[in-house]
């Protein structure tokens, strides 16, 4: 039986100086802008943007106002992560305001998937934009993990599956721009491989979840007898 | 004298840097505050203290993730009430693997050699067996029937509850040595 004085003297023994975590929503842009000019960059180094985009774009203000809540909803989406990243930090206002946004830009995909403000066309079709939708999330995906990992994600199962969702959504936003304009195409294509791989993101971090935490706590130098149990 | 609030945050701000003294402080007022927290939120249970010592465990994995320009209590109550949760449930399944065990000790009391069955694991060992076998030791063994009751229950005959029983008890120890 380890008294509450003997882990309160390990603890405090030899203690570490560490360097405290501040303005998640900071870090949270910062991590968004870089995925978005990292996923941009590989998008157009696959293969040409959809020609006239800007004009449609300038032309179909319900096509841009899905581009711009879809921008806003994973940009809300990472702000929130990081945010959920720090015991205490999250609100549920945050998580309302998020949910809002979400909730109205699936509204205006669904708007414009029934009445498409672009004419449906094959004009700059790319023959693996699923593929590259999932290829294209990984790297983003794996530096968000690996920031929130570095906070103390009270719910890292969670935390980590929002992360691969907010990554997988910014190359599937942008092949809305690059590829070929189709609602049925972007729905099949573009958003379903960003859904499946977060939801198979999220189902290979529940069973890692024992790991993830034995994780959090072996890099923090816990002596073997006051690590966390499995969760 | 500062509030708890301020004295706290001043003491983790200090303990960020490194401080052992004020660091040690803080975790004892601070198992002080959780356990009363505790208390008053569960009540008085024997893993009150262990909760107590996980969550100054989880304090200190997460004391980097503090920024002192914030209120200290949000970020330690998200974190207490975090691994209060989460010892509760595990002391939900602890509870029941004791009382399988507890189960199993009373069929391994009635047995020749008790000795054997002491040590036994926590799964639900009396599950894994067959129907008839488990039915047969249910009866016998824990619930005290005779064996021409449970022939009578299990409308088989008397050496049949018997050789049941005989090799149920077999395989029960088959289990445990594979533990």
């Amino acid at each position: 039986m380890v008294t509450t004085e003997l882990l309160i003297r390990d603890l405090s023994r030899d203690l570490a100086p560490v360097r405290p975590r501040r303005a998640p929503g900071v870090l949270a842009l910062v991590w968004l802008v870089v995925a978005l000019l990292a996923v941009a960059a590989a998008t157009s180094f696959t293969g040409p943007w959809r020609p006239g985009v800007l004009a449609q774009l300038g032309a179909a203000p319900r096509f841009a106002l899905e581009v711009a809540l879809g921008l806003l909803s994973v940009s809300g989406l990472s702000v929130y992560l990081f945010r959920l990243a720090i015991p205490g930090r999250a609100s549920r206002r945050g998580a309302v305001a998020v949910t809002a946004v979400f909730a109205m830009w699936l509204w205006v995909l669904l708007w414009n998937a029934l009445a498409p403000p672009l004419a449906p066309s094959m004009l700059g079709k790319r023959p693996h934009c699923a593929v590259e939708v999932v290829l294209f999330a990984l790297l983003p995906a794996l530096c968000g993990a690996w920031l929130l990992l570095r906070r103390y994600p009270l719910r890292p199962v969670a935390t980590l599956s929002g992360i691969v969702l907010a990554s997988a959504l910014l190359p599937a936003l942008l092949m809305q721009l690059a590829c070929m304009y189709d609602p049925v195409h972007g729905a099949l294509f573009h958003w379903l491989p960003a859904v499946i791989l977060s939801l198979s993101a999220g189902a290979l971090l529940y069973g890692l979840r024992r790991r993830l935490w034995g994780f959090m706590d072996n890099r923090r130098e816990i002596p073997d007898r006051f690590r966390s149990p499995p969760h | 004298m500062p509030s708890d609030e301020s004295r706290w945050s001043r003491l983790m701000a200090s303990a960020q840097r490194g401080d052992e003294s004020d660091y040690r402080q803080l975790l004892e007022e601070l198992s002080r505050a959780i356990h009363g927290f505790l208390l008053v939120r569960i009540g008085a249970t024997h893993f009150t203290e262990d909760c107590v010592q996980e969550c100054l465990v989880a304090i200190h994995c997460a004391r980097h993730s503090y920024d002192p320009g914030r209120p200290f209590k949000p970020w330690l109550f998200a974190i207490v009430r975090h691994k209060a949760v989460d010892v509760l449930r595990r002391q939900g399944s602890y509870e029941r693997a004791r009382a399988r065990q507890r189960e199993l000790l009373q069929v391994a009391a009635l047995d020749a050699d008790p000795g054997e069955y002491l040590t036994a694991g926590e799964g639900q060992l009396l599950g894994k067996l067959v129907t008839g076998q488990r039915e047969a030791i249910t009866l016998t063994k824990i619930e005290g029937l005779s064996t021409a009751e449970a022939a009578r229950v299990l409308n088989i005959s008397e050496s049949a509850v018997k050789v049941r029983v005989h090799r149920g008890l077999g395989r029960l120890k088959q289990l445990m040595a594979m533990e």
